[in-house]
């Protein structure tokens, strides 16, 4: 977990501070966070509980966020289940998710962030430098360690990663999973013993992610190591276990099926999903986001670093959290809000047990093989970017944040800037059939011609390729989409 | 007063991941004025951190002052003297210091004085913030028995050619 401190400038002012000894870095959204702690911008004020609960009268679906700790996703379980007409889904990133049931049906290890440093060999899936800039110190020790390790990236859209690679792959989106299983790959780590396979899940790839859990898995077990699924959510393992061991409703679900009112604590599923017309009635956030932005009630709520809490790492680990602060007065958890709305609504919620459920591994056939869509032309995918997190609802107010990178980056191959005609660095309007934003323009060398790649923590990035619900499937996907772009010249000042 | 410092921030380019933790570091600790800023050297976005260097053109091109060598060696900027001339951004020869002047003063690395005046082993924040370990705190002595390579007054990794 983050090694990061909180001090006091002032007695209403926290800032981070980074210890010397801790060795292993503090990422710029951990530097943000001590910024968030005391933002202007916090949800506070009066807790509307009466008006939440009179909208959950006639059913809901309550949607609950991943970074959690266990007590609280438990707490919010036990809640539910005495509540009648309500359900409860703990979302999960829709790649994450399939790309965790895909590694729990390969039956693979899990490895840790420090495990990785006794690995003798590499095969990365994305941006998993960006995904988790502290994994890298890992990777990077292991490989002085072993001089001759090899360091095979698979990847569409453009990654740092790649450029440390002993060998690069460079797929359409959606071609991951046979990349993986190709021959490339079996050559590079042959006489590898103890294989370290990561993997960052990205949207824009179609459904391949739950194939690239399973065959990584199978890849590390040949080769004696592990798989480490680099998470937006730090409790997404656990979600997606608990989801299924307390009978939850999958994000797929939840988002599908009309059980009255949607109801969203902690999460921004709007800013999530890139959806701008789905009813969410009742919102609790820290910070306002999209999905506060369009609720008829909006409820404050504490931010996962004010809990203190257990984490599902790598598999069976567990990691005890202390809080950095308390909430502000009168922010509830997740749970204790949610305790109030059952007991407005009349529900009658016994005292809480004091046991964690069961996170053990699940039980999930393997996956099938899914065709990824591409459309012809140029498409669209997401990146991942070391600076922001997730959907961008908390980054977006960091300072930092907004002045390093106020525009999301889009990535382009110099075959088609060329083409284009359009310059590194340049403003440039990025269009899809559901969506029009500004982003900034970065020529990288690795990615293919025909394949854009955007940062993901920007809503507005988000809405250029909404997320598509595949009930078949019960998962939520992201598919590349056609895209066009053009530049645009800032407005000059006079 | 001493000459010059003793350890300087040096980055390993083979292991910089572009994340730009160091620069999120030093703003949210300097009073959002971040003296470690990241700039586009070939294809990647490295930090420019501060040499340090023992002849100093940033000393000597300040007008009023404002950037001496202080009793440590460090090449620091006084805040209340800076009148935001940038005549010592144009007269690094490294461009470490950036050209648009923050609040009409300069932002200039002074290794995070505050905490490693008192040795301990503290380092700058920078430097505990960078999640790869491409940063290091180090002295000459070091700097050999490390066998980090130094071109011109540069830091590089040990083989600059290997990855970009
Ligand atoms: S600011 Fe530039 S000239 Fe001044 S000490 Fe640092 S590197 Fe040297
Ligand atoms: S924190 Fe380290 S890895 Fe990240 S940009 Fe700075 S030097 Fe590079």
């Amino acid at each position: 977990m983050c090694p990061m401190d909180v001090v006091w400038k002032a007695p209403d002012i926290p800032a981070v501070e980074y210890p010397s000894e801790a060795g292993a870095g503090l990422c710029p959204r951990g530097s943000a966070l001590g910024e968030l702690l005391a933002s202007p911008y916090r949800i506070r004020g009066s807790v509307d509980i009466e008006a939440a609960a009179g909208r959950m009268a006639g059913g809901a679906t309550v949607l609950i966020n991943a970074n959690l700790p266990l007590e609280e996703i438990a707490a919010a379980a036990e809640i539910v289940s005495a509540w009648n007409g309500v359900e409860l889904c703990c979302v999960v990133s829709p790649e994450d998710e399939q790309l965790l049931l895909g590694i729990e049906a390969g039956g693979a290890v899990y490895l840790a962030d420090d495990d990785l440093t006794g690995c003798d060999g590499f095969v990365v899936v994305g941006d998993v430098f960006a995904a988790n800039p502290r994994c890298a110190r890992n990777v990077m020790d292991a490989l002085a360690h072993h001089r001759r390790a090899p360091l095979v990236v698979i990847d569409a859209g453009g990654s740092v990663t790649a450029k440390f690679a002993t060998r690069r792959i460079i797929c359409r989106p959606g071609d991951e999973a046979d990349a993986l299983i190709g021959d490339e790959v079996a050559s590079a780590v042959e006489g590898c013993k103890r294989l370290g396979v990561i993997i960052s899940a990205e949207a824009g790839r179609g459904g391949v992610w739950r194939r690239v859990g399973y065959h990584a898995g199978e890849l590390a077990k040949s080769h004696g190591g592990g798989v480490s699924a680099q998470t937006v959510g730090a409790n997404a393992l656990a979600a997606v276990r608990l989801n299924k061991h307390l009978g939850l409703l999958s994000p797929a679900k939840a988002l599908k099926q009309d059980n009255g009112t949607l109801v969203a604590l902690g999460v921004d599923i709007l800013g999530m999903m890139g959806w701008a017309d789905v009813d969410v009635q009742v919102a609790a956030a820290a910070l306002p986001n999209r999905t506060t932005e369009s609720a008829q009630v909006v409820l404050p709520v504490a931010l996962a670093c004010e809990i203190s809490g257990t984490y599902l790492q790598a598999g069976t680990k567990t990691v005890q959290t202390s809080a950095l602060m308390l909430p502000p007065a009168g922010v509830p958890t997740v749970s204790e809000l949610l305790r109030a709305l059952a007991q407005a609504a009349g529900a009658n919620v016994p005292p809480l047990g004091g046991d964690l459920p069961t996170t053990d591994r699940v039980n999930v056939p393997a996956p099938d093989i899914t065709e990824t869509k591409v459309p012809d032309g140029r498409v669209l995918i997401a990146a991942r970017q070391a600076a922001r997190h997730g959907e961008g609802s908390l980054t977006a107010y960091a300072e930092w944040q907004k002045q390093s990178s106020p525009l999301p980056e889009i990535r382009i191959s110099q075959a088609d800037a060329a083409d284009l005609g359009l310059r590194d660095l340049a403003q440039i309007e990025v269009e899809t059939e559901s969506y029009k934003t500004i982003a900034r323009l970065r020529i990288v060398k690795y990615i293919s011609p025909g394949t854009l790649a955007i940062s993901e923590s920007y809503p507005e990035a988000r809405r250029l390729m909404p997320y598509v619900i595949d009930a078949e499937r019960d998962a939520i996907i992201s598919n590349p989409t056609a895209v066009s772009v053009r530049t645009v010249e800032p407005v000059k000042a006079h | 007063m001493s000459e010059e410092v003793v350890k300087r921030i040096l980055l390993d380019m083979d292991r910089c991941i572009e994340c730009g933790s160091c620069s999120a570091a030093c703003y949210y600790s300097h009073g959002a004025m971040p003296a470690v800023q990241s700039a586009r050297q070939g294809p990647a976005m490295l930090p420019v951190i501060c040499r340090q260097c023992k002849d100093a053109p940033c000393v000597a091109a300040c007008p009023v002052e404002a950037m001496i060598r202080d009793e440590a060696g460090i090449v620091r900027r006084r805040l209340s003297r800076c009148i935001g001339c940038g005549s010592c951004a144009r007269a690094c020869p490294f461009g470490v210091l950036p050209n648009d002047v923050t609040r009409k003063q300069i932002a200039k690395c002074d290794l995070c004085a505050d905490r490693t005046a008192s040795g301990n082993g503290a380092v700058p924040r920078c430097v505990a913030a960078c999640p790869a370990g491409a940063l290091r705190f180090a002295d000459e002595n070091e700097v050999s028995a490390g066998n980090i390579l130094i071109l011109g007054g540069r830091t590089t990794g040990k083989d600059r050619f290997k990855r970009r």
